[in-house]
């Protein structure tokens, strides 16, 4: 009985974390976010090269074999960071690939980092889930600019891989709330993408694992904003004394604290969940995202408030945080769509 | 991550099971002579190492070394087979631990065991009219006449008081010193004439909490626990090992389970509560809080086995089931529509004994550290967050 990450996993988190904050301070998050990141962030090529895409994918195709509740946990300290790279996404691009009868090479250059796969799933207005697909446009693809290929979920539900520059293939610049993780609109022709040879059930698991993850990066981001918030509270001072010591604003970052707390061992029970093919493990996955997203919008608008006028300004870091959350709920259906899951997977 | 035991906790689990096939059957309860066969399972699980694990055998307890997992599978187990666990009450999970650290050799001998057994009921006689969240500027006096102490005053919400034996209390010896350091820590008798016990009717129609007038009640100099004037201290000593972490989430688990049933054996609107959508959206918001809280029970409960701080999480449990408890009431009473008219009846059994659960839910954002003083403890010790001015 061990509700715990492991020694390797709370390693790697401090290293992630590490590699984040040294790179912060060199660039301000405002600015950072002025420049729309992604492919082209400074932190990219380093967290790539701690060999970090290969992750999940299976090991005799070249990943490490490891666990989603490790992803996870970068995740969180990508979330705590706010840093947008295409990290999250390639890593399980890698594993779908490695997992279907792609080509070695192709595996090998996806998990090199050096060949970009974006995400292509959702389709407008509201189909999020495999069976849901129907073709057609692609939305809130996120990364699509830089895209050499996109894993494309197919009508029938199967995936797919098509390059960016195939003919028929076009993509639309969205301009998007969370310009760290830009998206695009993907349009395809039809019979222009390859079926992906892939075991019974790997949309799903794809799907499932986007909103575990999402949900660790927006625990991520609310620990952050909580932190922020925490910290303005003990220097800032009004009335003679740090707005702290004021029980309304103190029970105001104790009800913070009390919804975002819990999630860390929420999500590290979806992810494991998931890694041992709980049978509840896709209801587990819908609940755990609904809630943590939530909260963490929640959480993060109540700490912008805590800042009083700096927190609404842009200047401020905070909206970086605010808009990440509010992508990570929206990405996926967001907490309507997933409630309704959770009560469609239940023997409610 | 590993939700499963090591083979050697399994077999420790198999041979508790075979342990409680052999000595307990559920229908027990309700035998004429219930009250002898509990005890005597009590004294059988004692003797293997089952209950009261962190009290000496001296003492009537089984002298286990501290292990947090065993104890979390003693409790899984008692729980399947609805055996009975340890004695409910202020006495086995206040007094005792106090007076294990605290006592002195006279008084461990002559509490704990009969404590333990369940022969004592105790009331705790910590709050006051005028000391609430506020307790260490309680008045109640005690005074040394010769070898006894003689107390006036009065303690109120003291739990249990009309059918307790016995009080715990915390009384001002000293009224010079400071607030905190002038109180002790004294066991009294509650069978005297200078003790006076009015039940105080609560919202939900019980009587279980008291008024408790003090004029001159008398208890032996030599059962003031620890010194004179360190009461303070001493009341602060708690249960410091196998902590139940995950009993209060995972009955809040069993209870959403219980509010599903509740939706689907409810019409409301021509259909069963269950199928409307806004139910279920409700229900599954719930279910959020509900399981993060369970999961963060199991992270703590490890993070005590390692022998780790469990950080901020560990200071959240209370205020964190209040609030799931008030949002299962709230859907409860949605949920039950004009059957929420009818009074709570102890003994129904129809959806209204629910109503128990929507009273009985503000009870708990009150007892024990009112939400607000929850919020307080989270916010100081938790986030570091400066006291408040003129708090000390």
């Amino acid at each position: 009985m061990q509700f715990d990450l492991n020694d390797e996993q709370k390693q790697l988190f401090n290293t992630v974390q590490a590699l984040l904050a040294d790179a912060e301070a060199g660039q301000g998050m405002v600015a950072a976010f002025d420049d729309g990141g992604y492919g082209a962030s400074p932190l990219w090529p380093r967290l790539r090269d701690l060999g970090l895409v290969g992750l999940l994918a299976p090991g005799d195709r070249g990943g490490l074999d490891d666990e989603l509740l490790t992803l996870a946990v970068v995740a969180e300290a990508l979330g705590f960071a706010g840093a947008g790279t295409p990290l999250i996404h390639q890593a399980l691009a890698a594993w779908v690939l490695a997992s279907s009868d792609a080509d070695q090479p192709l595996v090998d250059a996806v998990i090199a980092g050096e060949r970009a796969v974006a995400l292509a799933l959702g389709e407008a207005p509201d189909r999020w889930r495999p069976e849901q697909w129907a073709g057609g446009d692609k939305i809130n693809v996120i990364g699509a600019a830089d895209a050499d290929l996109f894993l494309v979920g197919l009508a029938g539900g199967d995936l797919g891989l098509v390059e960016a520059g195939a003919d028929g293939v076009s993509v639309a610049a969205v301009s998007s709330l969370d310009r760290l993780r830009p998206m695009g609109t993907l349009s395809l022709a039809d019979g222009g993408v390859k079926r992906l040879n892939l075991g019974e059930g790997m949309a799903d698991r794809l799907v499932d694992a986007l909103l575990i993850l999402d949900a660790a990066d927006a625990f991520g981001a609310a620990r952050r904003a909580v932190d922020a918030a925490v910290e303005y509270a003990k220097t800032r001072e009004q009335f003679g004394r740090p707005i702290g010591a004021f029980q309304g604003l103190k029970h105001q970052l104790a009800n913070m604290a009390l919804d975002v707390e819990p999630c860390r061992a929420m999500v590290w029970h979806a992810a494991h969940a998931w890694d041992r093919r709980m049978a509840d493990a896709p209801r587990t996955a819908a609940l755990t995202n609904a809630h943590v997203t939530e909260v963490a919008v929640k959480s993060i608008r109540a700490a912008i408030e805590a800042h009083g006028g700096m927190g609404f300004t842009w200047e401020h870091p905070l909206h970086v945080w605010l808009k990440r959350v509010m992508a990570d709920l929206a990405h996926l259906g967001g907490p309507i769509v997933q409630r309704s899951r959770v009560g469609a997977l239940s023997a409610w | 991550m590993d939700l499963t035991y090591t083979p050697a906790y399994e077999a420790y689990r198999a041979e508790l099971r075979a342990f409680l096939a052999a000595s307990w059957q559920r229908d027990w309860r309700r035998a004429p002579d219930a009250a002898a066969r509990i005890a005597g399972f009590r004294a059988a699980a004692v003797e293997q190492g089952y209950l009261y694990r962190s009290t000496p055998r001296a003492y009537g307890g089984s002298g286990q070394a501290p292990d947090v997992l065993k104890a979390q599978i003693i409790r899984e187990e008692f729980g399947l087979a609805r055996a009975p666990t340890e004695v409910p009450g202020n006495g086995v999970t206040m007094l005792v631990p106090t007076l294990l650290e605290w006592g002195s050799d006279e008084q461990k001998d002559r509490f704990i065991a009969p404590t333990l057994r369940g022969d004592y009921i105790w009331a705790q006689g910590y709050s006051e009219p005028g000391a609430g969240s506020d307790l260490a500027s309680l008045r109640a006096r005690a005074v040394l006449e010769g070898d006894e102490w003689v107390v006036t005053g009065q303690k109120i919400w003291t739990t249990l008081a009309h059918k307790a034996q016995y009080m715990f209390a915390l009384v001002r010896t000293e009224p010079d010193e400071p607030r905190h350091k002038g109180i002790s820590y004294l066991l009294l008798d509650m069978a005297q004439p200078g003790i006076t016990v009015r039940p105080l009717k609560q919202i939900n129609g019980d009587r279980e909490f008291c008024e408790v007038f003090l004029d001159g009640a008398r208890a032996p100099a030599s059962w003031l626990v620890g010194e004179a004037g360190n009461g303070w201290a001493v009341s602060r000593s708690t249960l410091k090992h196998e902590r139940n972490l995950v009993g209060g989430a995972s009955t809040l688990d069993e209870m959403f389970d219980k509010l599903v049933e509740l939706a689907r054996t409810t019409v409301r609107d021509g259909r069963p509560a269950l199928a409307d959508p806004v139910i279920r959206d409700r229900l599954a918001a719930i279910e959020g809080y509900v399981k993060a809280h369970l999961y963060s029970s199991y992270f703590q409960l490890t993070k005590e086995a390692q022998g780790e701080p469990p950080g901020p999480i560990g200071l959240m449990n209370k205020l964190n089931a209040t609030n799931i408890g008030q949002d299962i009431a709230r859907l409860v009473t949605e949920i039950l529509g004009p059957s929420a008219m009818a009074f709570p009846d102890r003994d129904a059994r129809g959806p209204e004994r629910w109503l128990n659960q929507v009273l009985g839910s503000l009870g708990l954002a009150i007892a024990g550290g009112a939400s607000n003083i929850q919020r307080n403890i989270i916010a100081e010790r938790g986030l570091g967050l400066p006291r408040d001015s003129g708090v000390s």
